[in-house]
């Protein structure tokens, strides 16, 4: 039967489709990518449930399937994922284990934020290697594309230029989201994103009284610039470095330990201080503690996911911005909070 | 001290309301011996709201729709339990509590892995949120405890019956069945709604704690529920008031501290009780001696800068140079590294290091930082030159020259001419003449022509926000000026060329 089915197109002379890359990446958003520098070649499948919180996936047989037949697996690192060893090691296959061609490791060359204040362990394993929430920032995916797009290559040599095109455009399109195609073309995407990164652009585009021709996602973002948002995790930083946020407090005092009293009670002093308009969480945490800071202070409460494909209009990184952007602009341009 | 009887004021309402009905439910619960069912009947309300979960409701939205499968779930756990209880108790009640619990939990994490809030919804469950309680939820639960408190207080007869003295009460006509399921169904109430306040650990602990020290103290059943009430009462204001003025988290916090206030009344139960005063001193002593010498274990974290450069990880390396930044007597010791640490790719490292570098004015180290000029990231090129420019030594001039023929980033090549040129180097001259005729981004060209008419007495029109074909004549005329003017340009200290002779 199995001799049939392959020799049936053969014999009546139709091409045998080239078969496609099968990538296999932890997140949602790194499937994402994978697809906009794979384009045909590949067939990207995501692991963990996007809805669901990336830092805990319960490995299960299934997803270790995935894995023993992938010809490429991508992972962020930065000890986001660490059940995805668990799965690679479960897999056995030898072709997807660290330090492998094919074992990409998303996060490599970006700038990590937050790395530990202390050279004592005290507290600094929480992450050793930085905040792990890197895609947070557009421009980092552009880091994180290339990272894949090199794995690619490695497995795939032959189409070696068609990824290297493919790259190349997706990291023009996220400097034309970001900046506004205007801008990227009286700049140069590269001038903006080591502007934009060493928190100079602002003050660049002044000088050179550039400031009307910014558009994309920083324009819109505009009223987000220097707003204070109480979020629950830690894991906006890199968003809220790219688009002016300030973070003042989470509602989670350490990753992981429910909040104390005090630690409540300051966060509830600082949103009313502050006139705090947005309390921000991903949509798997508990919404208990935002209720409450929402009855007590009167502010909006922002639920959103951070994975591609957690919501059926997010089908790519540039939807998902797009959702965090409306989302908290809405939020910050609502009415302000009433107590 | 207001400001924590306002913070403070209905975690510990909740608190009290816990223990008002839970010492009670707990003293059945160890007469019976059914120590966790609270866990198994918990663990099954929650797979019950799982389940409502994957039948399309959702916890945010429809509440009430979720509570009820829960009920209807416990009403079905109680049932389990109430027909499990045998007779000749061939296999221990206990048992098949445990396995109810065990096989609950993994039901509970079986159906939630596929929902958005799964996870949450099992962590939730243990750790419980106090300290976000409304005052809704409080006056909620707390007619729900006073209905099955009225509910036990009419039944008081038959419901101490069966729980202590189940063979009297079958003889006397009271139906176990019928009392059993009525209790573990009330039970089962009690413990999904106060779960969903405190948590499985705190419920737990109120139920069973103060139970536990009442028996220790008292044999009638007035006198263990008012013993009961009194140690749940005291430990929920220590708790509280530890939980606030130590900054802890308050779930966690009242349960350690009713494992405290079990210690310490075992131990007087046991120094008055069996007049074992002395033992208990001693036994107090070399505890506290166990502890205070584990203190001595704690690991040596003295680090050698040196050392963590070479062998740490990232962060530590980033870390180990703000130490350096900070004691420039360490500078003497990394500087041999340098080369190394260069090599590793590492960009937080590199950028680091490439300030530290410049601030020093160490030109020694322009050996290593030159190769950098040609790395393959724009951003470590762009600081690799900057540092260059502030230390500005002749030596780096055919390192410049060399970069120049490969940058493709016109900004930076803009950046390289003009090192050049403050240098005194007309070489800086060609990179700015590519950018005029070749950059595509016309801000780019604007700096290249700004920088160029800085550096050299060129009095020509030239119009940088149009594009080369459009500026082919000044390009032309620039061009000419340049050939025609080389040779006679003469560099001052600050590298402004002025034409000689």
């Amino acid at each position: 039967m199995n001799i049939l089915c392959f020799l049936i197109p053969v014999l009546l002379g139709s091409p045998v489709p080239q078969p496609k890359l099968r990538v296999v990446t932890t997140l949602g958003v790194l499937a994402s990518l994978t697809r906009e520098v794979g384009g045909e070649r590949v067939d990207a499948e995501a692991l963990a449930n996007p809805q669901q919180d990336p830092h805990f996936v319960q490995p299960r047989p299934t997803l270790m399937e995935k894995a023993r037949a992938a010809d490429l697996f991508v992972e962020l690192g930065m000890q986001l994922e660490l059940w995805a060893q668990k799965v690679v090691e479960g897999s056995g296959n030898p072709r997807i284990q660290p330090g492998q061609p094919a074992r990409v490791v998303a996060s490599t060359g970006v700038t990590a934020l937050e790395l530990p204040r202390e050279l004592s362990r005290e507290w600094g394993d929480v992450h050793p290697y930085g905040n792990p929430h890197v895609w947070l920032d557009p421009l980092n995916t552009k880091d994180m594309a290339a990272n894949i797009a090199a794995g690619l290559e490695a497995v795939d040599p032959a189409h070696k230029d068609e990824y290297e095109a493919n790259l190349k455009r997706f990291q023009e399109r996220i400097d034309e989201a970001l900046f506004g195609a205007e801008l990227v073309k009286q700049v140069g995407g590269k001038m903006l994103t080591r502007l934009a990164r060493q928190g100079r652009l602002t003050e660049w585009l002044a000088q050179k009284q550039l400031e009307k021709s910014l558009g994309g996602w920083l324009a819109r973002a505009a009223p987000l610039a220097g707003r204070p948002v109480v979020t629950y995790h830690k894991s906006w930083i890199y968003f809220a470095e790219r688009f002016g946020l300030k973070l003042p407090i989470e509602i989670e005092e350490k990753p992981g330990i429910p909040p104390s009293a005090r630690h409540r009670d300051a966060v509830v002093a600082l949103m009313q201080a502050q006139k705090v308009h947005s309390v921000l969480q991903e949509v798997f945490y508990d919404e208990g503690a935002a209720n409450y800071l929402v009855a007590e202070t009167g502010a909006h409460k922002v639920s959103v996911p951070i994975d591609v494909g957690a919501e059926a209009g997010v089908k790519d990184y540039f939807a998902l911005v797009d959702l965090w952007i409306d989302k908290l602009v809405g939020s910050e341009t609502a009415a302000a909070p009433a107590k | 001290m207001s400001q924590f009887l306002v913070s403070m004021e209905r975690p510990f309402v909740a608190c009290l309301l816990l223990a008002g009905i839970l010492v009670y439910l707990g003293i059945h619960v160890l007469s019976r011996k059914v120590i966790f069912v609270d866990l198994a009947l918990a663990q099954i309300a929650a797979l019950g709201s799982v389940w409502g979960a994957l039948l399309g409701w959702d916890i945010q939205t429809d509440p009430w729709q979720i509570k009820a499968f829960s009920l209807a779930f416990t009403l079905i756990g109680a049932a389990v339990f109430t027909l499990t209880r045998m007779r000749d108790e061939r296999v221990p009640h206990e048992a098949l509590i445990g396995i109810t619990y065990a096989v609950a939990l993994g039901a509970t994490m079986l159906a939630s892995a596929h929902l958005a809030h799964g996870a949450e919804e099992v962590n939730e469950l243990l750790a419980g949120s106090i300290l976000f309680v409304s005052w809704e939820t409080i006056l909620v639960s707390a007619g729900l405890f006073a209905l099955i408190g009225a509910f036990h207080w009419r039944f008081r007869r038959q419901f101490f019956q069966i729980s202590l003295d189940p063979g009297g009460a079958e003889a006397r006509g009271v139906s176990l069945r019928l009392w059993d399921f009525l209790f573990y169904a009330s039970l089962g109430f009690a413990v999904t709604s106060a779960v969903s306040i405190a948590g499985v650990l705190l419920v737990f602990s109120y139920l069973v704690i103060p139970a536990v020290v009442a028996m220790l103290f008292a044999d009638s059943i007035r006198a263990r529920l008012l013993i009961g009430w009194i140690v749940g009462t005291l430990v929920s204001a220590i708790g509280c008031s530890v939980s606030y003025f130590g900054d802890l988290p308050s779930g966690p916090t009242i349960v350690a501290c009713f494992g405290g206030a079990l210690l310490v009344c075992g131990l007087a139960h046991y120094a008055i009780v069996q007049r074992g005063l002395v033992r208990v001193l001693a036994g107090s002593a070399l505890a506290t001696a166990l502890v205070s010498g584990s203190f001595l274990l704690r690991k040596n974290e003295a680090h050698d800068v040196v050392h963590v450069l070479e062998s740490g990880s990232k962060a530590e390396r980033v870390l180990a140079l703000k130490e350096v930044a900070a004691d420039p007597a360490l500078w003497a010791r990394v500087r041999p590294l340098v080369p190394k640490l260069f090599d590793n790719r590492e960009n937080e490292v590199r950028a680091d290091l490439l300030a530290l570098i410049a601030e020093r004015r160490d030109a020694s180290l322009l050996g290593a930082v030159h190769p950098l000029l040609a790395d393959p990231d724009d951003a470590v090129r762009e600081k690799a030159l900057r540092c260059v420019r502030d230390i500005a030594s002749k030596e780096s001039v055919p390192a410049l020259v060399a970069a120049a023929g490969t940058e493709q980033d016109d900004y930076l090549l803009v950046e390289i001419g003009e090192a050049l040129l403050e240098l005194g180097e007309l070489a800086g001259v060609p990179p700015m003449l590519s950018v005029l005729r070749d950059g595509e981004a016309a801000e780019a060209r604007k700096d290249a022509w700004e920088h160029l008419k800085a550096h050299l007495p060129i009095r020509l029109e030239f119009h940088p926000e149009l594009d080369a074909a459009h500026n082919a004549a000044g390009l032309a005329e620039i061009e000419r000026w340049w050939s025609e003017n080389r040779a006679r340009l003469v560099p001052d200290h600050a590298g402004v060329f002025t034409l000689g002779p």
